[in-house]
C-alpha cells in the first residue's frame, strides 16, 4: 500500500510543507490574475479553453497533494472542460476508498464463452477511446496455458471447439512493477487495492506500460475517439473520466461504480456467469468461498508481483 | 399464468379460440398444422380485435431462457443448504409466453405414461440431459395434477421462481456454488444482500446447454501483426492431437 493515504490529504492541517504550501498559493494566486488580465481574449487561443482553465490546468497539483479545495476546483474544471469539448454535462467525482475493502476478482474460465460482452461494455462504461480496449480476451487451446500461443484477435462464432477463453485485464497487483517504474509516481495503489493513474500527472513516458508483464495499460496514441452521445456522464477523477492526449490508462474495477457498491461494468455485462467480484477482506463474499473452496491460479504468479485477479475452472 | 391441464371452464373459450385462429378439429385427432404456436393467452387469440398490449422489449438472449424481471420484489431463497447465506432471488417476467404448453393443454389431456416424446412435442428443444429420450420427460419436472407449475422428486410443488431448488436435486455441485456464489451471476451490489438470478435466467431448462454464439469485434489489430494470407492454425499445423467434442458440441 502506499504511505500516501488519502487521511492524510484531506487534512490540510498536516502538510508538513510550508513552503510548497506557500509556492503552490503563490500559483494560483497567479492563475487568478491571469484570468482577470485575460478575460477578454478569445475562447479558442487557449484549446477551447479559458485563460484561467489554461493556468490552472498547468499548475494543477498532484491529486494526492491537492487538498479538499484544490480537488473541487478541479473536478469543476473537469467538468467544464468535457463541456466545451464534447458539449456533454458529465458528474466527475473523487470518491475515496470505502475503509476495510480490498477489490478482488475471480474468472472461471470454465464459464467464458469468448463473447467479448464484457469487453465492449467497458469501453461504453469507462469512456475509452473506441480503438481501445482494456479487457483483452485470449483463446487458448485446450490443456494449454501458453499465453504465447494464444490468440486474442480471434473473430466469429465462439466458443470453437478445443479452445478456451481467458479474459485478461489490469490485475491490480499488490506488488505492481508498473508503479515502481513510473518516474514521477503519477500512478499508485489505492486504499482499496486499485492501482491508479493521475491522467494529468502522468507525462506520457509508457515506463508502465513496458514493466507491466500483463500489457494491460494503454496508451492515448493521439486525442481520444469518443462519440459525444455515447459518453458516460458517472464519472470519477481516477477513473473514466475523459483522458487527454498522450497518457497511460487502464482498467481500474470502475471506480465510479465499485466505491458506490455497483458491480464493474464487465461483471454486470457477462451473460455467462463467469466473473465474480467482491470484497478480500469479507469473509463472507463470493470472492472469498471461491478462492478457499476452488483451485485457483493466478498468471505470472512466479514474477512475484501477487495480482488480486484470479483464475478458476468448474471441476 | 398456471398451467392448466384440465380447465373445463375454459372449454367455451377454446370453441372461440379453435375457430378464430382456423384450426379444425378433425375426426381422429387434432390436426395442430395450422396452429398458431405464438399465440400467448387464449383472451388474446379469441379476441383478435382487442388491442394488443405493447410488449415488454426483450433483450437477446441465447436460447429461451426466463427473463429476469428486474423491476419486482426480489424473493428470499429457500435454503438449500443448512449453512447456506441468505439469498434474494430475481423472479422472472411472468410472461404468458414462456409457457407453450398451456396453449394446448388446457383443453388436451395429458398422457402421464413415460414414453419418448413424438409429433407435436418435437416442436420443443427437450434436449435436457436424457430428456427427450424417454427416460426424463415433462412430469419428471412438471407437476401433473395442479397447477401445471414444478414439482420435486419428492412430490413438492414449486413455482417457476423456485426452479433452482428442482435443478439442485441433480446439479447438486451447481446448485452448492450457486447458493455460496461461485456459479450463476450476482446483481445489483457487491455488499449487502446479495441478489441473485436463478437457473433458468440464464439456462433454457429444455435445453440448458449454450448455444455458440458470434463474438463482438476484439481489439484492432497492431501494425505489422497482420496474419498473412497463408496463415495456418496451430492444430492444423500437426502441432497437437485432435481434441475430444466439446460437451456443447455434443448437445446439439
Amino acid at each position: 500500500m502506499s504511505d500516501k493515504s488519502n487521511d492524510q490529504r484531506r487534512d490540510p492541517g498536516a502538510d508538513p510543507q510550508p513552503t510548497d504550501l506557500a509556492r503552490r498559493r503563490f500559483l494560483q494566486r497567479l492563475g487568478v490574475t491571469a484570468l482577470a488580465a485575460g478575460a477578454t481574449a478569445s475562447a479558442p487561443a487557449w484549446g477551447g479553453s479559458t485563460l484561467g482553465d489554461a493556468f490552472a490546468d498547468f499548475f494543477q497539483d498532484h491529486y494526492q497533494r491537492m487538498d479538499a479545495d484544490e480537488v473541487k476546483e478541479t473536478l469543476a474544471r473537469i467538468e467544464r472542460k468535457a463541456k466545451r469539448r464534447y458539449g456533454v454535462d458529465i458528474d466527475c467525482k473523487d470518491t475515496p476508498a470505502i475503509p476495510g475493502v480490498v477489490f478482488g476478482y475471480a474468472i472461471n474460465i470454465s464459464k467464458c464463452r469468448g463473447y467479448r460482452d464484457c469487453v465492449h461494455a467497458c469501453v461504453e462504461e469507462n469512456n475509452l477511446s473506441r480503438d481501445t480496449q482494456y479487457i483483452r480476451v485470449v483463446e487458448m487451446h485446450h490443456g494449454s496455458l501458453n499465453l504465447h500461443e494464444g490468440d486474442h484477435y480471434y473473430q466469429g462464432t465462439v466458443p470453437e471447439p478445443g479452445k478456451y477463453y481467458l479474459p485478461m485485464q489490469c490485475m491490480q497487483c499488490d506488488n505492481p512493477p508498473c508503479v515502481k517504474a513510473c518516474p514521477v509516481e503519477a500512478t499508485w495503489m489505492e486504499q482499496d487495492g486499485v492501482v491508479v493513474v493521475d491522467y494529468d500527472w502522468c507525462i506520457g513516458c509508457r515506463y508502465c506500460m513496458a514493466a507491466c508483464p500483463y500489457q494491460a495499460r494503454h496508451f492515448n496514441w493521439g486525442d481520444p475517439d469518443l462519440p459525444p452521445g455515447e459518453i458516460n456522464p458517472d464519472t470519477h477523477f481516477l477513473g473514466n473520466r475523459p483522458r487527454p492526449k498522450g497518457v497511460v490508462e487502464k482498467c481500474h474495477f470502475c471506480l465510479q461504480r465499485t466505491r458506490e457498491g455497483r458491480m464493474p461494468a464487465c461483471q454486470e455485462a457477462c451473460p455467462t456467469g463467469a466473473r465474480i467480484f467482491g470484497n478480500l477482506l469479507d469473509p463472507n463474499s463470493e470472492i472469498r468461498y471461491v478462492l478457499e473452496n476452488r483451485a485457483v491460479f493466478r498468471l505470472k504468479e512466479e514474477l512475484g508481483t501477487e495480482p488480486k485477479f484470479w483464475y478458476f475452472r468448474d471441476v | 399464468m398456471k398451467l392448466k391441464f384440465a380447465a373445463i371452464s375454459i372449454h367455451l373459450a377454446l370453441g372461440v379460440c379453435l375457430v378464430s385462429s382456423g384450426v379444425q378439429a378433425q375426426e381422429g385427432g387434432l390436426d395442430l398444422s395450422g396452429w398458431d404456436w405464438s399465440a400467448t393467452s387464449d383472451e388474446a387469440a379469441a379476441e383478435p380485435a382487442a388491442p394488443a398490449e405493447p410488449a415488454k422489449p426483450k433483450k437477446p438472449r441465447p436460447g429461451e431462457t426466463a427473463i429476469p424481471d428486474f423491476e419486482a420484489e426480489p424473493q428470499a431463497a429457500i435454503a438449500l443448504f443448512p449453512d447456506m447465506p441468505n439469498l434474494k432471488v430475481i423472479p422472472s417476467q411472468k410472461d404468458e409466453e414462456m409457457l407453450p404448453c398451456g396453449n394446448c393443454h388446457q383443453w388436451a389431456e395429458s398422457d402421464p405414461t413415460p414414453r419418448l416424446l413424438k409429433e407435436p412435442h418435437n416442436n420443443f428443444a427437450l434436449q435436457h440431459g436424457l430428456h427427450g429420450k424417454g427416460q426424463f420427460w415433462c412430469f419428471t419436472c412438471h407437476d401433473l395434477e395442479g397447477d401445471g407449475g414444478l414439482r420435486t422428486l419428492e412430490g413438492e410443488t414449486l413455482g417457476f421462481d423456485q426452479a433452482y431448488v428442482l435443478c439442485s436435486q441433480c446439479h447438486v455441485q451447481e446448485g452448492r456454488d450457486w447458493a455460496f456464489g461461485a456459479h450463476g451471476k450476482r446483481i445489483g451490489s457487491w455488499r449487502g444482500e446479495r441478489q441473485v438470478l436463478n437457473c433458468t435466467a440464464c439456462h433454457y431448462q429444455h435445453r440448458p446447454g449454450w448455444l455458440p454464439r458470434k463474438a463482438l469485434a476484439g481489439p484492432a489489430m497492431r501494425m505489422g501483426l497482420e496474419r498473412p494470407e497463408h496463415w495456418v492454425p496451430l492444430e492444423q499445423r500437426g502441432g497437437r492431437d485432435p481434441l475430444p467434442t466439446p460437451i456443447w458440441e455434443r448437445a446439439r
